[in-house]
């Protein structure tokens, strides 16, 4: 099923050619995919330590993706 | 005293005299420094019914037991006093060079009182101090003023000065340091320009004498060694610094965008981090001996963008991003950058400026306010207005006279509260509070009003550092934030960075412990505190800047955030939140242990060891 990622921060350098304005780009989860699964096959440092939005709201690394979701993964480092 | 300086220089404005004092130890160990040491000397010298703009009150410079010492990022000063925009308190924290030199020059604090006849500025050069004529200085912007003064005083000298707002007792004015470093909230620029004191500069080579120097090393190694390792996998500090957060909080549906009417901007991939270093970073800079070095030195190019955008200097980041950004509904980076250097040199709080803009925008666009009485029109993403505004700000020309005031006073002339983003009548900054309730708890009880660095529970709340919650949960919130407020309080009394304190020397995984900050802090001081009893001392100062506001004459009726976090977002991802202090404000005052008005008990005022203050 296609979900959108978007990588931001220092996790843009893994963003494939295909990406829009927003560091977004389609792809291609298997089916009930958890966002533990789809985090684990990106291409990102260790996992353990970045922060995600499933649109835009706090989710779950055991949360089931469904068709048409938008995750949004980035450094946990804080702001200002 | 080790960490310390032990001493003081008391500065009288009015007679023109500069005494040297110690600090009594069991003061400094007990209130630590800082923000701490500040609220001290405020509550027992000032009148907290005091008009903040008359000589009465009493502008304090405050540095911390780690400020020059080998702590990462032990090079912060706070700048606390009474504020004229809130009647509440003012701590402003700045870092750059100003607060290291500062302390070799042999003082943990400044004491200014009175008022000046003239104007002038201290110069401090190795505890030798003196008050000179800054007559030639006056109606001059900040970065003139910083080169005027070294080039009559030594060129290592680090110049703290006010620019023409300050002078003009612009109620949003700040205080810059190294040109592009500010002590921005609160109006405290405007405090010191009622004392006709136009800078302070300072030098030396007085370090502090550590208790046990290779212990606080080996210490420091390690929370260094940590940083490093993160820089090395690629930090998005060290590359972005903090423009990176505008993607974050717009896919979180929080991101300030016309006047906070709504959490999401179209333009915000035109203002974010990668924008902001493709086109305009010149390099990183950054604080005194910082192992971070996330500063952003950039340059807006007149053959690029246009002359009228066209100068160079530091930032801007995120808050700044937000608030003369997307809160303005202004998507161009380079407007936002040129708005940002001016800031610094008129001396200018970008966070209230913006926003006291973009509610005059909001005024403009749904004819509140008239073309003819702005003096032309202001509507949302009007970069023009926008620059024109920031000017006029400072010298109170025409329609700035009304902006200086901030945007409380705007807002309510006009019969619209809600147009006003503010808690305590200070600006928010860019985190909207409908989706982070942890936040806008923060922002009704800070001592400051609206504040993120008063403890920024967006780290866990947005951020995920250590844990993630969800920032729409009213549960834990109350006990989150007030931990939040003394870990924010620990480091500002200690005279640290946030940006490495809170994820370096606090154990963030298990609840943000301050764990290798207390200890840094002993081995520096020779004081033997564990991380509870530093949690205490830290209820101990946060509990004594709420004192100074209750005998201001604030209490829980004050204890509230502006009526627009109580409109349901009308888009995006948090659609239909609001945020529901009542939902909050009784279990934060249980855990503070105030009673039901939001006054410290004297039971808990004994308890802290503060029983003198009831």
């Amino acid at each position: 099923m296609q979900i959108t990622i978007r990588l931001l921060a220092s996790y843009r350098p893994y963003l494939p050619e295909a990406h829009d304005a927003h560091g977004g780009f389609a792809y291609e989860a298997a089916p009930a995919a958890t966002v533990r699964e789809v985090l684990h096959s990106l291409p990102i440092p260790p996992t353990d330590r970045c922060t995600f939005f499933v649109n835009g709201l706090h989710g779950r690394r055991d949360q089931v993706l469904q068709a048409g979701d938008v995750l949004t993964v980035f450094p946990a480092v804080g702001g200002g | 005293m080790y960490g310390w300086q032990g001493r003081l220089l008391r500065v009288n404005l009015t007679q023109g005299t500069i005494l040297e004092e110690s600090i009594a130890e069991e003061d400094a160990r007990k209130y630590l420094g800082g923000r701490g040491l500040g609220i001290k000397y405020l509550l027992d010298e000032v009148d907290p019914k005091v008009d903040p703009l008359s000589p009465q009150n009493l502008l304090i410079f405050a540095t911390g037991p780690l400020t020059s010492t080998p702590a990462p990022t032990g090079n912060r000063y706070m700048v606390v006093t009474k504020s004229p925009l809130t009647g509440a308190l003012a701590r402003s924290n700045s870092g750059g060079i100003f607060p290291t030199m500062m302390k070799r020059s042999g003082y943990d604090l400044f004491l200014f009182e009175g008022r000046s006849a003239k104007p002038v500025y201290l110069y401090v050069d190795e505890r030798k101090a003196e008050l000179r004529d800054a007559a030639h200085l006056w109606g001059r912007r900040t970065h003139e003023v910083d080169a005027a003064i070294k080039a009559e005083t030594r060129d290592d000298a680090s110049v703290a000065c006010i620019g023409p707002a300050g002078e003009n007792l612009v109620l949003i004015a700040g205080i810059i340091n190294d040109c592009h470093r500010a002590a921005a909230r609160s109006g405290v620029g405007a405090v010191m320009g009622s004392k006709n004191l136009k800078a302070v500069a300072v030098r030396g080579g007085l370090k502090p004498e550590l208790y046990d120097e290779e212990a606080m090393r080996e210490v420091v190694r390690e929370a260094v060694g940590q940083l490093a390792a993160d820089i090395k996998k690629g930090s998005t500090m060290r590359i972005y610094g903090t423009s990176y957060v505008p993607d974050v909080t717009n896919a979180a549906g929080v991101l300030p965008t016309f006047n906070f009417q709504l959490g999401q901007f179209d333009g915000a991939h035109k203002i974010n981090g990668p924008t902001l270093k493709d086109n305009f970073l010149i390099r990183n800079g950054g604080c005194y001996a910082c192992p971070l070095a996330c500063a952003r030195i950039t340059e807006v190019k007149a053959e690029v963008h246009g002359a009228k955008f066209a100068g160079k200097g530091e930032g801007p980041e995120y808050e700044t991003i937000g608030s003369l950004g997307s809160a303005c509904g202004i998507d161009n980076m380079a407007a936002i950058a040129k708005a940002n250097y001016l800031c610094n040199e008129l001396g200018l709080d970008t966070i209230s400026t913006g926003l006291t803009i973009a509610c005059a925008m909001e005024m403009y666009t749904k004819g509140i306010l008239t073309e003819a009485e702005i003096g032309r029109p202001l509507p949302f993403g009007d970069a023009d207005g926008l620059l024109e505004m920031v000017e006029r700000t400072a010298y109170r020309q025409g329609f700035g006279d009304e902006l200086a005031q901030g945007s409380w006073r705007l807002a309510r002339q006009a019969g619209h509260p809600e147009m006003s983003i503010t808690a305590k009548k200070h600006e928010f900054p860019s985190y909207d509070a409908r989706g982070l309730k942890g936040m806008g708890l923060l922002y009704a009880t800070s001592n400051i009003g609206a504040s993120h660095m008063m403890g920024d529970t967006a780290y866990t709340e947005l951020f995920g550092v250590g844990k993630k919650v969800d920032g729409l949960t009213y549960d834990g919130k109350a006990d989150l934030v007030k931990h939040f407020q003394d870990i924010f309080a620990i480091i500002d009394s200690l005279g640290m960075c946030v940006f490495v304190a809170l994820r370096y020397t606090l154990d963030t995984a298990n609840g943000y412990i301050p764990t290798r900050i207390t200890e840094m802090f002993n081995h520096a001081t020779g004081s033997n505190y564990t991380p509870e009893t530093m949690l205490q001392a830290a209820d101990r100062v946060y509990t004594l800047e709420r004192l100074f506001l209750t005998k201001a004459g604030f209490s829980r009726a004050d204890d509230t955030v502006t009526p627009r976090m109580a409109e349901p977002m009308p888009a995006g991802p948090i659609q239909g939140e609001v945020f529901d202090l009542s939902r909050l404000l009784d279990d934060y005052y249980v855990a503070r242990g105030w009673d039901a008005n939001g006054i410290p008990t004297q039971e808990k005022l004994r308890a802290l060891g503060i029983g003198q203050y009831a």
